[in-house]
């Protein structure tokens, strides 16, 4: 092959003007070299993949444990919070992301806004405090500005209290059409069928279990319910768990979230984890409902101390998530 | 022979009325909201339709969570000669410190076991 190149351009150096020649030959010899300084492995760039790893943002943010210390650490912001790993408490892992594609392809196919999500739940998720100022603003994101997308992409949901968050609201009463509102759902609608016709949403955060006790195999059994509900309706549940331990010092509930998150390979937002490094686990003197975070600006030290601060800054990353890697999945 | 066709006639007379639907279906609605809020699980589980036992669970439970639940305004009528009874009203319940309103509405009834069931919510 080369011996021909030589013979090929020894021929055209005697039939041509040496001084055409060479230059070019030496302009093709550069490009050559460039191309391979450039792309040494050859990879076509079009089959990149499109989802870095982890893309953690690295930032410099104080120490929040401790108001006092003023000592500077370098933390990856989106590694974890609080000491605890993100991914503890953000549960999205591959084969769930996967599984959860399948479900979002399905509600497309069934007319659900790949931009809307809706809220299951009682009084803790209840407006204003849950989310809402990422639709009314201001809110200053801090260090989690890489969260800004998921705002802007599922504008109009956060503010929306939606016909399934109600205070007093149980496993039970998901389904009881009594407790729906008659002004917007149907007779004989349940709570969780009328939000999901009215918003068609395409992500559901579930909050239950704070006003579930003492009959823990009935709430897995309506959990369970709710799960297959949403699945069946192409809408992916989010099961999140609770600070609050209601229903005796067992945390029964949140590991029947937990498991019930596991049986149906769905997202666990584990919100449980990371309260427990929160003063009096981020819960108000009552017990159940949680300390507010009414600056919403994750720049100030209380921010990452503060019930709702970290349970909206959590359910927004597991929003952010699945967004990236559920719905922008292949 | 008389006695014999007057005998027949009062018993096809009787046997025509136990496969009728009699009394008032709207009594019956009411007197099972009432056992709702109340949480009363044996009433309740009689007044129940059988297509509905297995939400019992969940109608029981359904003011647990709340308190002072009860009746405002209730009146309920048949309506015409169909399954289903309207009632006007509301069902207050305390939760924390506000009161939630649950406005009455339609329900469909059925006859079972010789007597009238509540079957949920009329379509």
């Amino acid at each position: 092959m080369i011996s021909l190149a030589l013979r090929v351009t020894l021929r055209a150096w005697l039939v041509m003007n040496r001084k055409i020649i060479f230059p070019l030959l030496l302009m093709l010899t550069v490009l050559a070299l460039f191309v391979l300084l450039v792309n040494p492995g050859g990879q076509d760039q079009r089959f990149k993949p499109i989802r870095s790893p982890t893309s953690a943002v690295r930032a410099v943010i104080p120490v929040t444990r401790n108001p006092n210390n003023t000592q500077v650490v370098e933390t990856d912001s989106l590694s974890s919070l609080n000491g605890i790993p993100i991914e503890q408490i953000v549960q999205l892992p591959p084969a769930v992301a996967q599984e959860m594609h399948t479900v979002y392809l399905r509600g497309q196919a069934l007319g659900n806004d790949p931009r809307a999500f809706s809220k299951v739940g009682d009084s803790t998720i209840e407006n204003p405090h849950f989310l809402a100022r990422f639709d009314e603003k201001p809110y200053n994101l801090g260090s989690y500005t890489r969260l800004q997308g998921a705002i802007e992409y599922f504008a109009g949901s956060f503010a929306r209290q939606g016909m399934a968050v109600q205070r007093g609201l149980h496993s039970w009463t998901v389904f009881d059409p009594m407790w729906a509102d008659p002004i917007y759902c149907e007779p004989n609608e349940s709570v969780i069928a009328c939000e999901f016709r009215v918003h068609r949403p395409s992500i559901v955060l579930v909050r239950l279990g704070s006003n579930d006790s003492g009959i823990p195999e009935a709430f897995e059994k309506n959990l369970r319910q709710l799960v297959e509900y949403s699945l069946a309706k192409g809408v992916i549940p989010v099961l999140g768990t609770k600070a609050d331990r209601f229903e005796g010092p067992g945390n029964t509930n949140n590991q029947i979230i937990r498991r019930v998150a596991a049986d149906y390979q769905v997202p666990l937002w584990d919100y449980d984890r990371v309260a427990q490094t929160l003063p009096n686990n981020g819960l108000r003197d009552d017990g159940i409902h949680m300390t507010y975070f009414y600056e919403h600006d994750y720049t100030l030290p209380n921010a990452l101390q503060t019930g709702h601060g970290v349970h909206n800054l959590t359910a927004l990353m597991m929003l952010d998530r699945i967004w990236r890697e559920v719905m922008q999945g292949d | 022979m008389t006695r014999f066709w007057i005998v027949l006639g009062v018993l096809w007379i009787l046997a025509a009325c136990a496969n009728n639907p009699t009394g008032n279906p709207a009594r019956m609605v009411e007197r099972y909201l009432l056992a709702k809020v109340s949480r009363d699980d044996t009433a309740l589980r009689r007044l129940l339709c059988s297509e509905m036992e297995d939400q019992y669970e969940r109608e029981l439970r359904s003011f647990e969570t709340v308190s002072d639940a009860h009746l405002d305004g209730m009146a309920c009528r048949r309506v015409g000669e169909t399954n289903t009874v309207r009632c006007t009203g509301v069902i207050w319940a305390v939760y924390g410190s506000e009161q939630t309103k649950f406005p009455l509405t339609t329900y469909r009834v059925v006859w079972e076991d010789g007597e009238w069931k509540w079957c949920g919510e009329a379509p």
